[in-house]
C-alpha cells in the first residue's frame, strides 16, 4: 500500500475519527479506502468512504491497517496544511513521508479492532444546510445545556438548547437552506458534547445534510477530500422526561 | 461556618483559619499518650511522614513507636476490620520524628535514615535523640492519625532494613516515577509501601520528597490509570450488580452497570458526621470512558482510592463496567482516619457476592431502602444518562 494525500485531508480524517475513538481500522481496496468507528458507549458512529480520486496518488490491494490516531495527529502537527504526505505500509510498519521528513510507526493488530455494524436507519426528514450554519447552531449551545434539539418542519430547520435560565436557538427558514424535505414536523434531542466535537472537526465541506426523525438517531452526511469522500455520522438521541 | 466548604476542603484550611476547628475538635477522641522522658528506643513499623505545610520547606521524618511491640501496624490493609480503639491506639502511638527540610534537597543523616526506613519491608529498631516534643497528635484526612511531633537531634536505624531487590534496582535506574510505581505494583508491593517510598524521595528523576497526602493520591491515581488501560479492552459485564460494605461509619453502595467504563463517586456527609456537623451534604465526581484530567475536587483522595479498589476487581475478572460508588458517612465516623479506609472497605466490598438485578430501576429501588439520603440517585450523572441517553444498539434491528 502506498498513497499520497494532502495533509489537510489527512488531518480532517484523523480529527473526525478522534471525536469517537483513539484507534481505528482503515480498510483499503483497489477503488479506495473506508473506515467505520463507534465510540465505546455506542452512542455515535462514523463511517468514512473515500474513493481513490480523493488521493493524489493511490496504489493498493486489499489491506486492513490498524492505526493509533493520536500518533498520526501528533505527527501531522509538524506539517503545513499545504504539504503532501506519502503513506506507505511495509510489513507491520506504517511510514509517513512529508518532504524530507519520514516517520514510521508500528501498526496495531487490525484483527483486535472490531468494525461496527452500521444500523439501517430510515429517517423521514432531510435538510441540507451550510456547514457554517450547522457549526454555529451547535457552538451557540455551549454552556447552556448538555443537550441540543434539532427540529425540521416543512417550512424551517431549528437547532436549540434550553438551560435552566438561558436559551440558544438557530432558525433557518426554508429560503435559507439549500434543500428541505419534510412531510410533518419531527424533532429529536442529542448530547451536545458529541456534536461539539464533531463541529470542531468538520472543516472542508460546504454543506451538511441532516436526516432526522422523531426521538430517533440523527444522520449527518457531508463531503471530505474535495468531494471524493463521504462521511456519515450517526448519533443516538436523548429521551427527555423523568 | 461549617458547610459545603468543609466537606470539600477536608482540613486544607480554605476557611483561612490558622487551624481546622473540625480536626482540632476531633483530636479530643485521640488517646493522650504518655511519653517517657529522654531518648526513644522503639520500632518504626516501618513508616514515615512528609508534611505539606510550608511547602517546599516541610517537616519530614520517620514514625517511631515507643514500645518495642512489633505488632504495630505498618500496612493500613491490616487495619481493616479492627475497631476504632485499636486503630487509634496503634496509629496515635507512633511518634512523628520530623525535621524541616526542602523537598528538593532531601539530604542529611535524618533524611537518609528516613529513606532507609521507607524502603524496608520489616520493622526497624530505631533510636531517636529528642530535641523537643510537641504534645498535640496529628490528624490528616488522607493519612492515618499519628502521635505527637518530635524534633529529633539524631535518628539512628540500629537494624538492617529488608529492602526487596526489585526496589534496589529501580532506585538505581532513575526511571520516571510513574513507571516505577507500576513496576513495583506488578511486582506485588502494597500501595502503602509504594506510597511510602514515593514520598521519601527515592524514586524518579529528581528524587524529591513528596508530601504524604499527595503521594497517596499520586499512587492511587497512577495505578488506577494503568489498570484502566487494560480494563478498557475487556468485555463488559452482562448484568447489573450491586455490592456493599460498611466500616467505621462509612457505608458503601456500589453499582456496576453493563457498558463501557465510566466511574462516578457520590458522597453524603450525614448531619453530625465529621465534616458536616450542621447538615447533610452531597458531593459528586465523575469520569467518562476517556478518564479524567482534572483533580476530583469534590470527593478528593477518596475518589482515587475507591476507583483503584473497583479497578482491581474488574481487572481480576477481566471485565469492564459503568461504576457508581455511593458512600454515606454517618456520625459514627468521628475523626478522619485516612483514605485507606475507603480503599480497604471498597476492596472488601468487591470480595463479596453481588446482588443481581434485571433493571436499573429495581436496583435503585433496592438501594433506596438501604440508604439514608434519597437524593444521591438524582445527583448521579451515570443514572441520568442511563435513563435518558439511547445508544445505537437500541435502533439496531
Amino acid at each position: 500500500m502506498r498513497v499520497k494525500m494532502d495533509v489537510k485531508d489527512v488531518k480532517e480524517i484523523t480529527n473526525l475519527l478522534l471525536t469517537l475513538v483513539s484507534e481505528a481500522k482503515f480498510e483499503f481496496n483497489q477503488s479506495g479506502m473506508s473506515v467505520k468507528a463507534v465510540d465505546a458507549a455506542h452512542i455515535a458512529m462514523i463511517v468514512l468512504d473515500i474513493s481513490k480520486e480523493g488521493f493524489i496518488e493511490f496504489e493498493s490491494e486489499d489491506a486492513e491497517i490498524g492505526v493509533d490516531l493520536e500518533k498520526i495527529k501528533s505527527m501531522l502537527k509538524i506539517a503545513k496544511s499545504s504539504d503532501v504526505v506519502e503513506i506507505s505500509k511495509e510489513g507491520s510498519k506504517l511510514t509517513f513521508q512529508i518532504g524530507n521528513l519520514t516517520r514510521s510507526m508500528a501498526l496495531i493488530d487490525a484483527s483486535a479492532l472490531t468494525v461496527p455494524k452500521v444500523p439501517n436507519i430510515g429517517l423521514p426528514a432531510k435538510v441540507v444546510i451550510k456547514r457554517d450554519d450547522f457549526i454555529n447552531g451547535i457552538k451557540a449551545a455551549d454552556n447552556i445545556s448538555d443537550s441540543i434539539t434539532l427540529e425540521v418542519t416543512p417550512t424551517e430547520f431549528e437547532m436549540y438548547s434550553v438551560g435552566d435560565e438561558d436559551v440558544s436557538k438557530l432558525t433557518l427558514p426554508k429560503d435559507m437552506v439549500k434543500e428541505i424535505e419534510c412531510a410533518e414536523p419531527v424533532k429529536s434531542t442529542y448530547p451536545l458534547d458529541y456534536l461539539m466535537k464533531l463541529a470542531k472537526a468538520i472543516e472542508s465541506t460546504e454543506y451538511v445534510t441532516v436526516y432526522l426523525g422523531k426521538d430517533y438517531p440523527v444522520k449527518i452526511v457531508f463531503e471530505i477530500s474535495k468531494g471524493n469522500g463521504k462521511v456519515t455520522y450517526l448519533l443516538a438521541p436523548r429521551i427527555e422526561g423523568e | 461556618m461549617f458547610g459545603e466548604l468543609c466537606v470539600k476542603c477536608k482540613g486544607r484550611l480554605w476557611c483561612g483559619l490558622p487551624k481546622c476547628p473540625i480536626l482540632e475538635a476531633a483530636k479530643n477522641y485521640m488517646p493522650r499518650l504518655k511519653i517517657n522522658p529522654g531518648d526513644i528506643f522503639g520500632l518504626s513499623p516501618p513508616s514515615i511522614f512528609v508534611g505539606r505545610f510550608g511547602y517546599p520547606n516541610v517537616l519530614a521524618g520517620p514514625l517511631v513507636s515507643q514500645s518495642e511491640d512489633s505488632s504495630v501496624i505498618a500496612d493500613t490493609s491490616n487495619l481493616y476490620g479492627k475497631d476504632l480503639d485499636f486503630v487509634m491506639k496503634n496509629t496515635s502511638s507512633l511518634l512523628r520524628a520530623s525535621i524541616k527540610v526542602n523537598v528538593k534537597k532531601p539530604y542529611g543523616k535524618i533524611i537518609d535514615a528516613t529513606q532507609e526506613i521507607s524502603m524496608s519491608t520489616k520493622p526497624l529498631d530505631t533510636e531517636v535523640q529528642v530535641e523537643k516534643i510537641r504534645m498535640s497528635p496529628s490528624l490528616d484526612t488522607f493519612f492515618h492519625p499519628t502521635g505527637p511531633l518530635i524534633i529529633p537531634r539524631k535518628v539512628d536505624v540500629v537494624d538492617n532494613p529488608a529492602i526487596p531487590r526489585k526496589v534496589d534496582n529501580v532506585v538505581e535506574e532513575r526511571l520516571k516515577a510513574n513507571k516505577v510505581i507500576i513496576e513495583l505494583y506488578n511486582y506485588g508491593l502494597s500501595v502503602d509501601y509504594i506510597q511510602r517510598i514515593l514520598s521519601a524521595g527515592v524514586l524518579g528523576f529528581d528524587k524529591k520528597l513528596v508530601p504524604t497526602r499527595w503521594s497517596i493520591t499520586a499512587v492511587d491515581d497512577a495505578i488506577g490509570k494503568y489498570l484502566l488501560e487494560k480494563i478498557r479492552n475487556y468485555e463488559s459485564i452482562n448484568e447489573i450488580q450491586y455490592y456493599s460494605n460498611s466500616f467505621m461509619g462509612n457505608e458503601f453502595h456500589i453499582l456496576l452497570i453493563p457498558g463501557a467504563w465510566e466511574f462516578e463517586m457520590l458522597e453524603s456527609w450525614l448531619k453530625g458526621a465529621i465534616y458536616s456537623p450542621g447538615k447533610t451534604i452531597i458531593g459528586e465526581d465523575y469520569e467518562p470512558y476517556s478518564g479524567r484530567k482534572k483533580y476530583a475536587d469534590n470527593i478528593t483522595g477518596a475518589y482515587y482510592a475507591a476507583r483503584l479498589a473497583v479497578e482491581e476487581h474488574l481487572e481480576s475478572i477481566r471485565r469492564q463496567a459503568r461504576v457508581i460508588i455511593y458512600r454515606e458517612i454517618t456520625p459514627d465516623y468521628k475523626l478522619p482516619l485516612g483514605v485507606w479506609i475507603i480503599r480497604e472497605t471498597v476492596r472488601h466490598a468487591m470480595f463479596g457476592t453481588p446482588t443481581k438485578f434485571d433493571s436499573i430501576d429495581s436496583a435503585i429501588e433496592y438501594i433506596s431502602k438501604k440508604v439514608k439520603v434519597e437524593e444521591w440517585k438524582k445527583k448521579s450523572k451515570i443514572i441520568y444518562e442511563f435513563k435518558h441517553q439511547k445508544t445505537l444498539f437500541d435502533f439496531q434491528n
